[in-house]
Formats: structure tokens, C-alpha cells, sequence
């Protein structure tokens, strides 16, 4: 199975009152990927980061309405997940393959409005992303271990500050596969982002909310539960100067301390794409 | 063509093993700052954001839920000026004097018969009528009849 979870990230330029469509950070885009319209694709998430209180909108003709959709207000200053929280029972809002989203927000007149979407694909042609379920997590895992790591966000609105998970502290053990339960960071911004080759060269993410640290630390096995479908990702050490960790945000730029939550699994217990 | 070399060094300038060290230079007082910690292993390196003996740094500064820690005058939440934030608070309160509590029968279940026909009566009065003739209208032609104009008309309330 050719699973992959993707966040996608995107900013408005002073939006002011005016619900504005986000630009998606460099070389992403808000349109769904793949071509089967047969193979499932969900929509996990998504979260707004404002300066000034706005609203977030994700909209399609092929969702509920393409008039407000999914329509939320977006507090000041605070990076939650304004649908399907991870830490209930989930609902699951089918996403269709090449649909091209609408995604807007509102805030400020003389700042940069984030937003961002969790995209949840079951089968995605040439994506081999290796994720887990929390029972495998509980039967397989051995030992917990922090990657911590020092991004120095850019101030553009687009991912920017990529470093690799051992770039601060190099101490995972060689060949060995971790399951990434989630993490967290001291400075807020729109969502820390997390690409390697073991998650399809995807970049998977969550919150970078700093007061939500109980809710993005688990924020993967939290997924996992809520949807009922393997979202834990599974890093393997020997790619480690090759999975990067950055961060997306407004234009305060800022340094983010990242602490990613690692489980250490038993050899052998993680197949090469996961469940 | 002649090859450029670039000279290296055996230690850089300050480090103490160097030939020309002088603990009072700046660059060995430099070299010292950076490099040598009485007090055990550093968190972060010298001159790191986050460290706390980095000029700047804003570790002291507390992360609320919805408070921009760069800018903790503004109103939590909405990111409003405090004045903007103190019209706005004035503005509600005189909002909610204004405001009735919804009506609720005796068994605990709010009254929606009473809140419909408030909704329509309220219609009626924003198109026109006194209170005398709305009720008259409401009276003759019914409930339904009245909110079914109001929906038609896309009127809010």
C-alpha cells in the first residue's frame, strides 16, 4: 500500500476582512494528488495560525458546498486543529484525486495569515510511506528517545529553515526503524514540517503550537486512533541525514527548538512499507 | 598556473596550543567565551537564539494560549489593541443589555413556540409595522406564513 500523509501549508498577504485564497508554500499545492479517483484519500486536519482573529475556509464543489464549507474562526495567536481533532473519534471527510481545494482565511490588514491542511492518502501511485497502527506501537516498541533539533524559520510564509533530524544530536542507533509519535516546539507557527524517504518524500506535519504540547507530542498516534487507519510514521536511522525537519510560519520568522517524540522499534517488526 | 594554497593552520587564533597565544588578546578571550564552560556541558552553544546568556534571546517570555509572547498587550485570542479591545468590550455589554434570555416552559425545554414567535413579530416590526399591527398580521395569517416570508426574504434574525 502506497500510503502518505501530507501537510500542506499555505499564507495570505494581509488579508485583511477578505476571505483570501492561501498560497500554498513553494512547490505544494492545495489540489489532491493522484489520478485514481478509486483509491481513498481523507482529509485529517486543518489549522490556521493569525496574529488577529479570522476565519479558515476549505471549500470544493466536490465537499459539502463550495459557498463556506468548512468554515471556522480562527483565534488570535493559537495553532489548534479546528476540525477533526486527533484526540477524538474522528470523522472522515473523503478528499477526491486532482480536486483542486479552496482553501482561505481572514485576519489582519498588515500581516502574513497562515493555514494548513493534513492530507491522509491510503494508496497513492509511487508514494511508499512506511506507517504503523497503535497496536504495533504497543506490541513493537522498546525504547523512547527525543530528536531535538534547532529551524530557523524564514519570514516568507513558506516552509523554509530545513535542517535533518541529526543535525543538533546524532545518537540514533544505526539500522533501526522509530516510530515518530508526534512532537513539539517552543515557538509558535503554522505547522512543523517532517520529509524523508520513508514517508514517500511527503511532508507530513502537525501544529506548531507551543501551550498544545500534550496534543501535538502524541500527535501521530492520536491520528492513528481517531481515523482507525496506520498514520504512525516509521523513520529507518540509516536515512536520517535525509529526513528534515522545517518549519512553516508567518512573517515573524522565529527559532523553533523541535523535540520529535521517537519510539524505538524491535528489529524486524516494521515491514519495508509499513502496514 | 600556479596552484593557490590556502595556508592552514595547526590551531585557530586564540586557541591556547597556538604559538602566538595571549590570554589577554581578544581573540583568546573570544576563543575562551565560546569554548570553555567552568560550569559543565552547555544546553545550546554560545551565541545560540535560545541560549539563555545569548543577548535577545526570549526565553523569559511566557507562551500563552493565544497571546503573541512579542506582543502580550493585545487582547488574548483576537490580537486586538487594548482600546480596540475595550470599545469592543463596552460595545457587547450595551449589546447584551439589549438582549432577552431565551424563554424556557416550566418542564426545563426552551420555549421554541415563543422564540419563533419573536422571530416573527421581530420580522414583521423591521418591515414596517408597529407592534399592534404585527401582532395583527401574525395573528391573521400564522406563523408559518411569516417565517416562510422572512425566509424567503433571506431576512436575518
Amino acid at each position: 500500500m502506497g500510503r502518505g500523509i501530507e501537510v500542506v501549508a499555505g499564507f495570505a498577504t494581509n488579508p485583511g476582512a477578505t476571505l483570501t485564497t492561501l498560497t500554498p508554500s513553494t512547490n505544494t499545492s492545495f489540489t489532491i494528488r493522484g489520478t485514481d479517483t478509486s483509491k481513498n484519500a481523507w482529509l485529517l486536519s486543518g489549522w490556521g495560525f493569525n496574529a488577529t482573529a479570522g476565519e479558515f475556509v476549505v471549500k470544493s464543489p466536490r465537499l459539502h458546498d463550495n459557498v463556506q464549507g468548512i468554515r471556522n474562526r480562527v483565534t488570535a495567536a493559537f495553532v489548534a486543529p479546528l476540525f477533526n481533532t486527533p484526540f477524538n473519534p474522528m470523522a472522515r471527510q473523503k478528499l477526491f484525486a486532482q480536486d483542486n481545494l479552496t482553501v482561505q482565511i481572514s485576519g489582519g490588514g498588515a500581516e502574513l495569515d497562515c493555514g494548513a491542511i493534513l492530507v491522509y492518502y491510503e494508496d497513492l501511485a509511487g508514494i511508499a510511506g512506511r506507517f504503523i497502527d497503535y497496536p504495533t506501537i504497543v506490541k513493537s516498541g522498546i525504547n523512547l528517545v527525543t530528536a531535538e533539533v534547532t529551524v530557523t524559520a524564514v519570514a516568507t510564509g513558506n516552509f523554509g529553515g530545513a535542517v535533518a533530524i541529526n543535525s543538533t544530536f546524532d545518537t540514533l542507533k544505526a539500522n533501526t526503524d522509530y516510530a515518530i509519535l508526534g512532537g513539539m516546539t517552543d515557538t509558535r507557527g503554522t505547522a512543523v514540517g517532517i520529509t524523508g524517504v520513508d514517508l514517500g518524500n511527503l511532508r507530513l506535519g502537525f501544529p506548531a503550537e507551543p501551550s498544545l504540547r500534550d496534543t501535538t507530542n502524541n500527535w501521530f498516534v492520536g491520528l492513528a486512533n481517531a481515523i482507525g487507519l496506520p498514520a504512525i510514521p516509521v523513520i529507518n536511522s540509516t536515512n536520517k541525514s535525509a529526513i528534515t525537519i522545517d518549519v512553516e510560519t508567518n512573517g515573524a520568522g522565529g527559532t523553533y527548538i523541535v523535540n520529535l517524540t521517537l519510539l524505538e522499534m524491535a528489529q524486524g517488526s516494521v515491514g519495508a512499507t509499513g502496514l | 598556473m600556479t596552484q593557490q594554497l590556502q595556508p592552514q593552520e595547526d590551531f585557530p587564533k586564540g586557541h591556547p596550543a597556538r604559538f602566538d597565544y595571549d590570554p589577554h588578546s581578544p581573540e583568546a578571550v573570544e576563543w575562551k567565551r565560546r569554548n570553555i564552560h567552568p560550569k559543565g556541558e552547555r544546553d545550546f552553544p554560545v551565541d545560540h537564539p535560545k541560549a539563555v546568556d545569548t543577548k535577545g534571546n526570549t526565553n523569559h517570555l511566557p507562551v500563552r494560549a493565544g497571546v503573541d509572547p512579542l506582543n502580550p498587550h493585545l487582547e488574548a485570542f483576537t490580537g486586538a489593541q487594548p482600546e480596540v479591545a475595550e470599545a469592543r468590550r463596552q460595545a457587547h455589554a450595551l449589546l447584551a443589555q439589549e438582549q432577552n434570555e431565551t424563554p424556557m416552559k416550566p418542564e426545563g425545554f426552551v420555549d421554541t413556540a415563543a422564540v419563533a414567535e419573536k422571530s416573527a413579530l421581530d420580522f414583521l416590526m423591521k418591515q414596517g409595522h408597529d407592534e399592534e399591527a404585527a401582532r395583527e398580521i401574525l395573528a391573521r395569517e400564522g406563523i408559518d406564513q411569516v417565517l416562510a416570508a422572512k425566509a424567503t426574504l433571506g431576512a436575518e434574525g
